[in-house]
């Protein structure tokens, strides 16, 4: 988001500046609306939809949604853009995952080859490298903790039961874990 | 919904694994829309729950290795010996930081035989000393003994008349703690040394001044640099015998007498007639003499007290009483070359308690007086006598006996 756009206040009239904007057709409105919200959308199509490659198709075509309906005026509130994109990004999300359901999961004709930047795959491949030997350094209770709660869904008591540890202890630990993590790859994460 | 609340509730990790309901999953979409931050959070989560579940298969497999129930017992039962121990070195630290507090100079026995408690009368009290203690200083006759007892012991000799009416009189001697009664001279308690004389380098003893901490570290049984010299001193040491006035009436001198009329034992016990005058009195007898100098003699003015009780004796030179007490008395002073007379005359006497008493004090200012044959003599004969000092005199005879082996063979 912009510097200017820090605060919720200043955040919802930035928005409905933005609206009113590719309203008016101003292209660098419609481009400043994809730089914002493509990242985000593609990271909840990914959590929602788990395929990386079917969440970038996904984003693009919520921005494309989205553009569409603020151009013929469709947001009554400006500044609740962020709402709209969002119900937009779980309409065509749940579409997609309806018809995903229906297709055959051995469609060799939907296969494409993925059109990712070369240098984006690389620099993914290598914080996914760095991340896997960070993990490596923990030890095995730690990774069946964070295994067992990030990845299984555990809550904290059902972890601490499987590991015949202490409530605190397993928070103690994975609190541990994940400031660590953060510390070391918070930073290097890709910037919309 | 704030970027604190998703980190403190652990939104993202409940959200990656669409554990969130349905409004709170829309709430948080709507944020990370618009905050990078959290976008960020949320990438790095998937790719660490990505990397995680290429290697679930392996994490899953993993044993941990868990400490044996025989160590963790080991580890218990180590740490219950350490506080044992530690347990046990603290209460002895207190009981002895109580013993040090209740008195300085106390020092534990050197040998299973025990030396009498000691008391020696004297003007040389320390500065530093304890009231009670000064007032015991005050009876001296300005001699360099130091009269030192404890707050208790001091509070109980003098204290004048007992529940009973009995007058009790422990003059100058410590509370013995083993001791039921203040008054009985302690033959089996662990002896309290307050003050002792030192052999000089020429052999005789001499009286020493200093602190009480000095004289507990000087008297430190179980020193190494423990000299014979502290030993006889320590065996020298002389405390006052009690005087009973419950006794005295049946305690008639030899030569009888008229009793003065002026002079009762309980005014003179009361101490409200102050210092009595009797060689003033034409008709005072021994008896009289004897009463007055023991009044001064549980006041623990010694030196009043050894010139009343000379008149008694001058009067009866038999007085068996009067010799003991005024023997006792030169001793209490530091003269023991004066003690000896009255004390031989003492140890003559019929009535055992008076000739043990007689023996025993004799080997004492023998003993101040470096004669330690003539002291084991003495104390030979008050053990074989029945008395309530037998068993401290057999004490000291094995103690002096050994010193003098010790003479003999260096």
């Amino acid at each position: 988001m912009d510097a200017e756009c820090g605060t919720a206040r200043a955040h919802e009239d930035c928005s409905a500046e933005l609206v009113q904007r590719i309203r008016a057709g101003d292209p660098g409105a419609e481009e400043e609306l994809v730089k914002n919200y493509r990242r985000g959308l593609v990271i909840i199509a990914t959590v929602r939809t788990r395929d990386r490659e079917a969440a970038q198709d996904l984003a693009q075509e919520i921005l494309i949604a989205v553009l569409k309906a603020l151009r013929d005026g469709q947001l009554r509130e400006a500044q609740k853009l962020g709402a709209f994109i969002q119900g937009t990004a779980r309409n065509v999300i749940n579409n997609y995952l309806r018809l995903r359901s229906r297709r055959p999961e051995s469609d060799l004709e939907s296969i494409e080859e993925p059109s990712t930047d070369p240098v984006e795959e690389f620099e993914s491949a290598d914080r996914q490298r760095r991340i896997r030997r960070e993990l490596e350094n923990f030890s095995p209770v730690d990774q069946q903790i964070l295994l067992l709660s990030l990845v299984d869904g555990h809550s904290l008591v059902e972890v601490a039961e499987r590991c015949k540890m202490s409530h605190e202890a397993v928070r103690a630990r994975r609190s541990r874990m994940i400031r660590k993590i953060t510390k070391k790859f918070g930073g290097v994460s890709h910037r919309g | 919904m704030t970027c604190r609340v998703i980190d403190q509730a652990e939104v993202i990790p409940k959200y990656l694994n669409d554990q969130l309901a349905p409004a709170a999953r829309d709430d948080f979409e709507v944020h990370i829309l618009e905050c990078p931050e959290c976008q960020d959070m949320v990438e790095l989560f998937q790719r660490v729950r990505e990397q995680l579940q290429a290697r679930a298969h392996e994490i899953r497999t993993y044993r941990v290795a868990r400490p044996s129930l025989w160590w963790s017992w080991a580890a218990v039962a180590a740490c219950c010996v350490i506080v044992v121990v530690i347990g046990f070195r603290w209460v002895g630290g207190l009981h002895k930081l109580a013993e040090f507090q209740k008195g300085p100079h106390q020092i534990p026995a050197p040998t299973t035989a025990s030396p009498p408690l000691v008391q020696t009368a004297g003007s040389g009290t320390s500065p530093s000393a304890p009231p009670a203690r000064k007032q015991a200083g005050e009876a001296g006759s300005g001699n360099s003994h130091i009269a030192v007892t404890n707050a208790p012991g001091a509070a109980s000799a003098g204290s004048g008349t007992s529940d009973s009416g009995t007058v009790q009189v422990a003059a100058g001697t410590e509370k013995n703690s083993q001791s039921a009664n203040p008054n009985e001279v302690s033959t089996t308690g662990t002896p309290e040394v307050n003050k002792f004389e030192r052999a000089g380098s020429d052999g005789k003893l001499t009286p020493e001044k200093g602190t009480a901490a000095e004289s507990a570290v000087a008297t430190n049984a179980t020193s190494p640099t423990k000299t014979r010299a502290d030993e006889i001193a320590q065996l020298a040491a002389v405390r006052a015998l009690p005087y009973s006035f419950s006794g005295l009436a049946a305690s008639q001198p030899a030569g009888g007498g008229v009793t003065r009329g002026s002079h009762s034992s309980a005014s003179a016990v009361s101490g409200t007639t102050g210092t009595p005058q009797p060689g003033t009195s034409g008709s005072s007898t021994a008896q009289d003499y004897f009463r007055d100098g023991m009044t001064a003699y549980v006041e623990r003015r010694y030196e009043t007290a050894a010139d009343l009780l000379g008149q008694a004796v001058r009067l009866d030179p038999e007085f068996g009483e009067a010799n003991l007490y005024l023997g006792i008395c030169a001793l209490l002073q530091g003269k023991a070359g004066d003690a000896i007379s009255p004390l031989q005359s003492a140890s003559r006497q019929k009535k055992s308690a008076i000739a043990q008493a007689g023996h025993f004090y004799l080997a004492k200012a023998y003993l101040k007086l470096g004669q330690l044959a003539d002291a084991e003599a003495e104390l030979h004969a008050a053990a074989v006598l029945p008395g309530r000092l037998a068993g401290e005199a057999n004490a000291l005879v094995q103690r002096v006996h050994a010193l003098q082996h010790a003479d003999t063979n260096p």
